[in-house]
């Protein structure tokens, strides 16, 4: 099949291709070097961040706490409309358009500000006195502007798309309900001003989307929308913790530089522990590597907008809070602070490999999936990866980390973009053709051309071809890293770069490679190819469909081809609010001039912005060789993936996060059923032992049953792995309660044999015995552990009895101190005192019963005056007396009942 | 600042007086018994509601009512704690009574209901209202007692032997009460609970007294060694004698813990001997808290899970007391206004369940929100606030409570570790609250289309099963039993949002024994 010379031409070209990366990057840092040193002047610079537009000076302040609330109350009505599907359709597409047009004007405020009393404001900031321990305040700056305008964006078209796809589903309510509460929350973590007030929407975050997962409520949707809230709710709970150290040290919870403050309050690994938990908190969101589990988990089996909009816009909401965390909170306010820089620097690092981890690993996975939305989910992963990575850049440069930045921003739009016009191709490839493995799929674009081309243009955008969205962002992202390593120097003793980093930029290109792979096997397999005869009568999707994937589409051709225009009108004034000096490498390179100023950008990604050269530029060259370099590197990995059959490799479980994950979460859950179980049944015996046996000392023998029925327990436990449930099960057995079946076959993994041994057991029917045995191995002990316990319970016994009279036989032959003493063996008296009290219809009894209560009271309150008035008794002396009268009255109440209670 | 007033009065004996009285009614005409039970405790309420001008401007109300010529009188004296307790307690008692007008209507021994029940508010008013150890503790002995009628309701086996456990454990905590009790009257010659600290600094039986009133109350509380009759006992009751068992007979118990700490012991008095008094304490809170949810976890009843969440629940508030900050004292007893209606109204929405379906087990409580929609929204939105997701109620505890194990460090009680740990326990609580009430929750709503593949019903027609034209009966209660759980559901919401009716009262409370 393959001839040595093949392989050898495989091999080959791999290595001129790996090489040529290599040397394409080398140039672009040697490049960046000399640029380095030719602009690199340390000018420390306080920029003067302009003030905010507050609710006394404007209405504007107040717009973004307006726009949270209208998601809710057109929840409101649309529950209110009850049965009315079209007046529906039509409130959510009027809310979902009415907020992406008001977010649009919070453009000029935020962005360009607005100038009241010869004074210009910036940004708004609204103060609401909600909860009395905490104001919940609301600020907006063009960074969270940018990423609430693309999430209203991708709302807005993900409800468009919902109407034509929520004909083949039910619930049409209950998912827009969600999703319209679901967006108020993810407006309020953007617009958020307090960490507070950022984690009350997060939380809302993590358990309002639950219903869009497992909308479907199938066994796997379920599963999926399980881990996801789970994973929301561990990293919720590392977050909160890290808020909580953040506001008892610091007595603050406003997201702004305070690193100054933190590193004296929270010296040495301290700090350390709380950006660890803030990152965890919100990587949670994000889909960091280890938290990453519940994308791929939950996408697959949720209605089609889901995906689009969790991946477009709430995951976004996660990287949000790592870099409002990583770039504002930890940067020191003070530039000229070194040891506060270099803790971010440390912090940043850890970041930027995160990123690197995440991206590489989730490419890889996504290499060898076939359901495509699992595939996506991967890519998702991935491209968070990236911004990530960005964000660590950012923090690791410090003051020179505005490429980094600018980067993430960019690229969170950007994958919003390409990433929920995918999923909206994808599903409406899957509604009409009911397949989701793309291997079964090919030649559609005959049938749905307009899909075909959107999907497209969508790899095409994350591939990072030139002339797309994508290959903005990753240009960017691209300097980043380099700049990341070519900073390295300044960190290090020896004065030379860190190869880590520059291992991290390789993985970068080889990522970049890997998306263009995968992203191109998914469209050809889907739409080109030979057509599968069964999909020979499909139709193509509806315009209500069709409509949203134009727009997105629309979008990224103009960000493709106009790459400049988002740099200069949104993200440059957000670079304004960050401790970035203007004067720095990266600031130069993206827009050579005082950021205070009109904002032009000056990187040269696809043409010279101002001169308007295309090729003869350098910087250009160095970009479209890198991206040339990570196309034909990923050309040959889908050529040499076909041809090895390295698309259907399985990875093995132990390789799988999930693995592990599962083995602790069950450890930890059978620690609490079965450890703990039997811990608190043990305090439970020597508790009522203690207590009880002050009462009559016979009772202790109860002791040493206790002991040995615990072992009993044990033992099953070991053998079992849900002993909480079997023992359930065993004592509803006893009880002869059939309904008891049901649950013991639902929940241990060979239901059949062990309900058999269930239901043998509790009708002593040792016929059974030999069943179990052929059916599990081991069963014998099992059977002989339950045995046993029936045995010591007479209760059990009572029950079997009646279903066998043999069974009396047996227990009388048992032991005699093997038997179990019943209440009414050990204090008589009592279980008639309890009868009589239990009788209490009569006034009779009621009498007695009121009688006794002022007996006991009066008992207590004699010894009371006997104390207080003769000071020297001896208490032990009253509670003994105390206690021998109280008995004497129970046993006088028991004697006086016995008469009538034995007929 | 103190004022006498006759409010108080009405709320603890008006009860007692209708005790005699529901019999009679319910002889004149059948069934109306639980109506006027239903009524008394609405006359209790306002007559509490009433107090609430005067506490609110920080007046304590205090009303003698019998000179027992003991050298201690029977006194009722309120204050902030005792205001909120009873606040409510008889909200809670109010809704519950309501309720029981419909659950119990079918139920036999009724009258005997009644009586135990408005004997018990009588007990639990009096606990929250007297202002001395002496009235305190006849009062709680009527709790104990009265209240054991309405565990033993059903008359089962289980049910008795239930009972049984409780009251040996009510009258070994009892005994064991009355032996501090005596010992405080006898070494410092008061009972006031009025005090700050009652005078036993430095005594050398200190510790004996502590744990004895630790043991006796901590019995009702239901803390870790002592709870072992509260998961039989709490289930077996009917549910809106659970409501209260649960939401706030086991308050009393934590009332107490909070007096003993802050009024009879005093700070100053217990500070120095922290580590085997209150620290000893704090530990049991928290293995209170663990415990409870670790056993929950493997519940597959749902009132019996709801009792073991009680048991961790109630660690909260012990470890808000125990940790000697304001912040943990605040949260502490803003938790036992906030578990209250949570549980309270859990309960109830159980209740509900296995009054119309008759289903107890959670794995078959599977899609009861298809049939029964609003009491499954009212358990949901009381389970959310159980995990303690902003902005219900739970939040606001949890909030107070982190910050306060956070705060040891800064008011010297204890050290950083020993905040971390707190901290870290209420939040693995947290998600441990999440594993057992999840699967109630999604089950409710999302559980119902799965495939069933038991072997007991091997064939459900599928055919039957995905026809979607079938309606589904709706089977929730009628507005009786209704109204109590929405009441209970929204106020977990609207006490999340708007907390400032309990946080008000309690920070002043916390004022007293941590002046700024």
């Amino acid at each position: 099949m393959f001839t040595k010379k093949k392989i050898l031409l495989y091999v080959l070209s791999l290595t001129i291709l790996f090489s040529a990366t290599l040397l394409g990057s080398e140039k672009e840092i040697q490049h960046a070097e000399e640029t380095l040193t030719q602009t690199h002047e340390v000018i420390t610079l306080k920029k003067e961040v302009p003030s905010l537009l507050t609710e006394e000076i404007s209405p504007y302040a107040k717009l973004p706490f307006w726009i949270i609330l209208i998601p809710l109350v057109s929840a409101g009505f649309i529950l209110l409309v009850g049965k009315n599907e079209k007046l529906q359709k039509v409130i959510l597409f009027l809310s979902t358009l009415f907020i992406l047009l008001l977010l649009l004007s919070l453009f000029k405020p935020v962005v360009q500000g607005i100038i009241v009393n010869e004074h210009q404001y910036k940004g708004t900031f609204y103060s609401l006195p909600f909860f009395p321990f905490f104001n919940l305040t609301f600020k907006v700056d063009p960074a969270g502007l940018l990423i609430a305008l693309i999430s209203g964006l991708i709302w807005f078209v993900g409800t468009l798309f919902s109407f034509s796809s929520f004909k083949q589903e039910k619930h049409f309510l209950r998912y827009q309900f969600f999703s319209l509460t679901t967006y108020a929350a993810n407006l309020g973590v953007l617009f958020a001003g307090d960490l507070f007030t950022l984690y009350i929407f997060f939380e809302g975050m993590v358990f309002l989307p639950y219903a869009l997962f497992a909308h479907r409520a199938t066994k796997r949707a379920l599963r999926g929308a399980n881990i996801a809230l789970y994973i929301g709710i561990i990293s919720g709970l590392c977050l909160l913790a890290g808020i909580f150290l953040l506001y008892t040290f610091t007595g603050n919870l406003e997201i702004k530089p305070m690193a100054e403050k933190i590193n004296t309050v929270m010296p040495g690994i301290f700090k350390y522990i709380l950006a660890g938990l803030m990152i965890i908190g919100f990587g949670g969101k994000a889909g960091i590597f280890l938290e990453h589990l519940w994308l791929p988990a939950a996408y697959p089996e949720s209605p089609e907008p889901t995906a689009a909009l969790s991946s477009g816009a709430m995951i976004k909401a996660g990287a949000y809070g790592i870099f409002r965390t990583v770039n504002m909170l930890f940067v020191p306010e003070n530039v000229a602070l070194i040891n506060e820089w270099l803790t971010l620097s440390n912090i940043g690092y850890i970041v930027i490999w995160i990123g690197v981890i995440t991206m590489f690993l989730a490419v890889l996975s996504a290499l060898i999936s076939s359901n495509s939305k699992r595939m996506l989910a991967y890519h998702s992963i991935s491209q968070m990866g990236f911004i990530v990575m960005g964000i660590g850049c950012a923090a690791y440069l410090g003051t020179e980390g505005a490429m980094g930045l600018a980067g993430a921003l960019y690229h969170m739009v950007n994958h919003s973009l390409f990433k929920a016009c995918l999923f909206l191709t994808v599903g409406a490839v899957y509604l009409k053709t009911d397949e989701l493995d793309m291997y079964k799929l090919g030649g559609l674009w005959r049938n749905m051309p307009l899909v075909a081309i959107g999907m497209f243009i969508a790899v095409c955008g994350i591939s990072g071809i030139p002339g797309f969205n994508g290959f903005a962002s990753k240009c960017l992202l691209h300097h980043a890293i380099v700049e990341a390593y070519q900073h390295s120097l300044h960190f290090s003793k020896t004065y030379t770069p860190d190869f880590g980093l520059r291992i991290a930029e390789i993985i970068f290109i080889i990522t970049c490679a890997g998306t263009f792979a995968s992203n191109t096997k998914l469209f050809i397999l889907t739409f080109l190819r030979k057509r599968p005869e069964k999909y020979n009568q499909v139709k193509s999707a509806p315009w209500s469909m069709q409509i949203p994937i134009l727009i997105l589409i629309a979008i990224i051709v103009f960000i493709g081809l106009f790459p400049n225009w988002l740099l200069e009108k949104i993200i440059g004034p957000a670079l304004a609010y960050f401790n970035f000096n203007p004067s720095s490498h990266s600031y130069h390179l993206l827009y050579n001039i005082h950021p205070e100023e009109a904002i032009r950008s000056t990187i040269e990604i696809l043409y010279h912005p101002i001169e308007k050269t295309f090729i003869t530029n350098p910087q250009v060259m160095h970009n479209l060789l890198a991206v040339s370099s990570a196309i034909l590197i990923g050309g040959i990995m889908y050529i040499l993936g076909f041809r090895f059959g390295w698309f259907h490799l399985t990875v093995s479980q132990y390789l799988q996060v999930e693995y592990y994950y599962l083995k602790i979460f069950n450890g930890f859950k059978n620690f609490c059923q079965r450890n703990f179980v039997i811990f608190a049944k043990f305090v439970d015996k020597i508790i009522s032992t203690i207590v009880i046996g002050i009462w009559n000392p016979k009772i202790i023998t109860w002791g040493y049953l206790a002991k040995k029925e615990l072992e009993y327990e044990t033992t099953a436990g070991e053998l079992i792995p849900t002993p909480g449930v079997v023992f359930k099960a065993c004592q509803g057995l006893g009880k002869l309660d059939l309904d008891y079946e049901t649950i013991v076959s639902k929940t241990t993994p060979t239901p059949g044999a062990v309900f058999k041994i269930c239901r043998g057991l509790s009708k002593l029917d040792f016929g059974y015995e030999a069943t179990a045995h052929n059916a599990i191995s081991g069963a014998g002990k099992e059977f002989a552990a339950w045995r046993a316990l029936s045995k010591l319970d007479k209760k059990y016994e009572h029950a079997a009895e009646k279903v066998l009279p043999a069974a009396k036989e047996e227990w009388e032959i048992l032991p005699e101190k093997e038997r179990r003493i019943t209440g009414e063996e050990i204090a008589p008296w009592f279980v008639h005192l309890c009868r009589n009290l239990s009788n209490l219809q009569h006034t009779g009894d009621l009498s007695r019963y009121v009688i006794s209560i002022v007996f006991i009271l009066t008992i207590s309150l004699a010894v009371l005056v006997g104390t207080l008035y003769i000071r020297s008794f001896e208490t032990i002396i009253i509670i003994l007396s105390i206690i021998i009268l109280f008995t004497i009255f129970s046993l006088f109440l028991t004697k006086s009942r016995k008469g009538t209670t034995k007929n | 600042m103190e004022t006498i007033s006759y409010l108080p009065v009405i709320a603890v004996f008006f009860p007692l007086l209708a005790v005699f009285i529901v019999p009679v009614v319910e002889k004149m005409r059948k069934g109306t018994g639980n109506i006027f039970t239903a009524l008394t405790c609405v006359v209790v309420f306002f007559a509490v509601l009433f107090m609430y001008p005067q506490i609110s401007a920080g007046v304590k109300i205090i009303c003698p009512v019998w000179q027992t010529g003991l050298g201690a009188d029977f006194s009722l004296r309120v204050d902030e704690l005792g205001f909120l307790a009873g606040l409510i307690g008889i909200i809670l008692w109010t809704l519950s009574s309501i309720y029981a007008i419909e659950y119990m209507r079918k139920e036999h021994a009724q009258t005997r209901y009644n009586i135990f029940s408005l004997l018990s508010l009588f007990g639990l008013m009096g606990t929250f209202f007297t202002g001395n150890l002496l009235s305190l503790y006849i009062c709680f002995e009527v709790l104990s007692i009265a209240s054991y009628v309405l565990v033993i309701h059903e008359e089962s086996p289980e049910a008795m032997s239930a009972g049984l456990l409780y009251l040996f454990m009510g009258i070994a905590g009892g005994l064991i009460l009355l032996f501090s009790i005596i010992a405080t009257y006898v070494i410092t010659g008061t009972g006031e609970l009025s005090l700050i600290g009652i005078g036993l600094k430095g005594e050398p039986l200190l510790p004996f007294i502590f744990w004895g009133f630790i043991l006796g109350f901590g019995v009702k509380a239901g803390i870790f060694p002592v709870h072992i009759w509260l998961p039989s006992a709490h289930p077996i009751a009917p549910s809106p004698a659970s409501a209260l068992l649960s939401g706030v007979m086991i308050k009393a118990g934590a009332y107490g813990i909070i007096r003993t700490i802050y009024s009879i012991g005093g700070l100053e008095a217990l500070l120095p001997g922290r580590v085997i008094m209150v620290g000893g304490l704090l530990i049991l809170a928290l293995i209170s808290i663990f415990l409870g949810s670790a056993v929950a976890i493997a519940q597959m009843e749902i009132k019996r899970m709801l009792a073991y969440s009680s048991i961790s629940q109630i660690g909260y508030v012990v470890l808000g007391a125990a940790l000697m900050s304001p912040l943990g004292l605040t949260g502490g007893v803003v938790h036992i206004f906030n578990h209250a209606i949570i549980k309270g109204g859990l309960f109830l929405c159980a209740g509900a369940f296995i009054h119309q379906t008759g289903l107890r087990m959670i794995e078959d409580l599977k899609g009861i929100g298809k049939r029964m929609p609003i009491t499954a929204l009212c358990f949901t939105l009381g389970a959310l606030s159980m995990i303690g997701f902003p902005p219900f109620n739970g939040f606001v505890s949890k909030w107070y409570l982190a910050l306060g194990a956070l705060e040891v460090s800064k008011t010297g009680s204890y050290g950083p570790l020993v905040g971390m740990i707190c901290l870290g326990m209420l939040l693995l609580s947290s998600f441990m609250n999440l594993i057992y009430y999840g699967p109630v929750v999604y089950g409710a709503w999302f559980g119902e289309e799965e495939e069933k593949t038991s072997v007991a019903t091997p064939e459900v027609s599928t055919a039957e099963y995905h026809n979607p034209g079938e309606k589904v009966k709706k089977d929730d209660p009628n507005l009786v039993m209704l109204i109590p759980m929405i009441l209970l559901a929204l106020g977990t919401v609207i006490l999340g949002i708007f907390p400032h009716l309990p946080l008000e009262l309690v920070r002043a409370f916390s004022h007293t024994f941590f002046p700024r």
